[in-house]
């Protein structure tokens, strides 16, 4: 067959089209073309901090895989929680506002009566079938609020070996039965109100962990730090794995892993991984730390690291599968987290007032559908800017309640001038003025810290996070120009923030 | 009634403390509606375990011959409920979820149980005692007046809330 030189080019074009192409499909292209409505696949891992994944630099190989997905992703470096634990990160990133807007800022406590309309699950609307599953029992007490636009609302106690949560019996009242039930009549940390059944109910509990093996797991196998639920890592990625790949399309899912949350129950396969004899920087001891010992500390992060190599380890296989099964060309997939975890300053896990980096800066990484090529976006960005992207992508209005921005490379640009914020407020009541927390303002290459209502008087740190990551530095003596302009910014947000409040002082 | 007023006093009341004792940081973040709906919860949990501890204590009333058990059945009743609950509350006490399960207790159990009996029976041979715990029974049927109406209304609103 002869080719004249008007098909040999058609020809040409297309062998070059059909190679390089597909390689060369940025993010951004692969968004504009995408017309049909794809899945939305959002993979929370509870307590992991950037700072810990060697995907965002650090010397310890703990996430080879994320940064196989990283090579496919838009990459957000510089990406912050709403808070600091699960109860005010999640419900950030749920409900695309700050803490000091939605309120959820105690311990066990979200209550959005009066906003239970304005949720990530609610901006999708019906088009989309929802999915909601929170391994961590406080990440399925917020979801539960939210069932009325969630079409299929996943136990928190799905794929798990041991299950004895109560609330599951009360489908119609769930958010109420584990307040009541889990959290109160039946709660196992403390001695139960039940007289008659709390007994019962924790001898058969107590029964059935001791008959679980412990298989493959030197340190017992993983659980929930609060709540009776006992897991293996390898059975709660093969459960996800199966729920993403029925997803039906449109969907979006939201999936929010226990792991790496505390305790730390790493695989055999990583048990010992990092005996390395490598430490962090030393940094000074908080004086709001709870002053643990600097060996304890190196040992909880040693131990963290190797359970974060475990998880790393199984979403490996995850991501292999949902490759083989062509879901990352027809999804969105979304890893992030809802906090850190800090191992410095004398604080271990994130049970803190502190705001360091190390506890609120979570990783986000973003893989557009077809996508080939890694994205790096280096500007702010906060876990409020989730839920109005996610609405872009999705075709839908942008809320006008929601605090975020659109993210870079999805619709938004990079814009270090913004502020963005993080909440520390579990002692402070919901319905009044923050008069008790630490707030955090990141603004270009700055970082304010305010503590208020700590004794003995109210303080600030000032960081530059481009000279200075590991914040060693307060630069708040030094710099009263920047200090006074960031100042009257974050306590003009806090005041503005509190008004609704200011009635019930 | 004597002997239910017992159990629901014993059942109620540490449930209540345990209420009040958490109050203050439900404060935080609950409504009053919330804290209702908690209430409600946690009256119906006693409700059913009250009728529970009442039908054992039936059972064995009706297991055991007349004479022995049913034709002293206040004191004897009483003092069971109060031995029973109290070994419960003791053993809540000692299940903590960083310490080892209390087996050997529980083990013990039939053993701690046929003490019990043996202790209600010989103690019910002291004519004062007796009194007494008769006399307290008989006074502490005046939470049944309030407890009764709180846990019917609260058993209702539990099942509404669940049924639709």
């Amino acid at each position: 067959m002869r080719l004249d030189r008007r098909s040999f080019l058609k020809l040409a074009g297309a062998t070059v089209s059909a190679v390089f192409l597909p390689q060369l499909y940025s993010a951004s292209s692969a968004l504009q073309a995408g017309s049909a409505r794809k899945n939305i696949v959002i993979l929370l891992f509870d307590a992991m901090s950037a700072r810990n994944l060697s995907v965002y630099g650090y010397p310890r190989q703990t996430a080879p895989n994320f940064e196989r997905f990283a090579e496919r992703s838009i990459v957000y470096h510089s990406h912050y929680a709403g808070g600091n634990y699960t109860i005010p990160g999640t419900s950030t990133l749920l409900t695309g506002t700050y803490p000091w807007t939605h309120r959820a800022v105690n311990y066990s406590g979200p209550n959005f009566s009066g906003k239970i309309d304005n949720n990530i699950f609610a901006a999708l609307g019906t088009d989309y079938q929802r999915y909601g599953f929170g391994q961590n029992v406080w990440a399925h007490l917020i979801i539960a609020q939210f069932e009325k636009y969630v079409d299929t609302l996943l136990s928190a106690g799905s794929f798990s070996e041991i299950d004895f949560l109560l609330n599951d019996y009360f489908p119609n009242d769930r958010n109420f039965a584990i307040r009541a039930l889990d959290d109160f009549m039946f709660n196992r940390e403390n001695t139960p109100a039940s007289v008659l059944f709390g007994p019962l109910y924790r001898a058969l509990y107590y029964r059935k962990t001791a008959m679980l093996g412990s298989e493959g797991y030197p340190r017992e196998i993983p659980q929930n730090m609060n709540y009776p639920l006992h897991f293996r890592i390898e059975t709660l990625f093969s459960g996800i794995t199966s729920t993403i790949l029925e997803l039906p399309s449109p969907a979006f899912a939201y999936l929010h892993f226990y792991p790496p949350h505390s305790p730390y129950r790493s695989s055999k396969r990583f048990f010992g991984t990092f005996v390395d004899g490598w430490s962090p920087p030393n940094k000074p001891v908080h004086r709001f730390s709870d002053n643990t010992p600097k060996q304890k500390i190196l040992t909880h992060r040693r131990t963290y690291d190797e359970y974060v190599a475990t998880l790393d380890w199984e979403f490996g296989k995850l991501m292999d599968t949902l490759d083989e099964n062509g879901v990352f060309d027809d999804s969105y997939v979304i890893i992030t987290s809802d906090h850190g975890e800090m191992f410095e300053r004398g604080e271990k896990a994130h049970n803190t007032v502190l705001l360091y980096d190390p506890v609120i800066h979570i990783p986000l990484m973003i893989s557009v559908p077809g996508q080939r090529m890694r994205k790096d976006v280096y500007s702010n960005t906060s876990a409020v800017d989730l839920l109005p992207t996610i609405s872009h992508i999705a075709g839908k209005p942008i809320p006008s309640w929601s605090e975020g921005k659109l993210l870079p490379e999805l619709g938004g640009n990079e814009d270090n001038a913004r502020s963005i914020f993080a909440v520390e407020a579990k002692m402070n009541p919901a319905f009044t003025p923050l008069h008790r927390s630490t707030i955090a303002m990141y603004k270009d290459k700055y970082k304010l810290i305010y503590y208020t209502g700590y004794e003995p008087e109210d303080t600030f740190e000032l960081y530059d996070l481009d000279a200075d990551i590991e914040e060693m530095e307060d630069l708040y003596p030094q710099n009263p120009e920047v200090v006074k302009k960031l100042k009257e910014e974050l306590l003009d947000s806090l005041s503005d923030a509190d008004k609704p409040y200011k009635k019930n002082t | 009634m004597s002997v239910y007023s017992i159990i629901t006093v014993l059942l109620y009341f540490p449930a209540f403390l345990h209420y009040l004792w958490k109050l203050p940081s439900w404060l935080l973040f609950s409504s009053l509606s919330d804290l209702s709906v908690i209430y409600f919860y946690m009256v119906t949990v006693n409700f059913i375990e009250s009728i529970v501890i009442l039908m054992m204590v039936l059972a064995f009333s009706i297991v055991l011959p007349a004479r022995w058990f049913r034709d002293r059945f206040v004191s004897k009743g009483v003092m069971l409920t109060v031995f029973l609950l109290g070994f419960l509350i003791y053993l809540g006490r000692y299940m903590w979820p960083e310490t080892p399960f209390p087996w050997g207790v529980v083990r013990l159990s039939p053993l701690i149980f046929a003490g019990i009996v043996a202790l209600v029976f010989i103690l019910d041979e002291i004519p004062f005692l007796r009194k007494l715990l008769e006399e307290i029974a008989n006074r502490f049927t005046v939470f049944l007046y309030i407890l009764i109406p709180i846990s019917i209304l609260s058993a209702i609103i539990v099942l509404f809330r669940n049924l639709f």
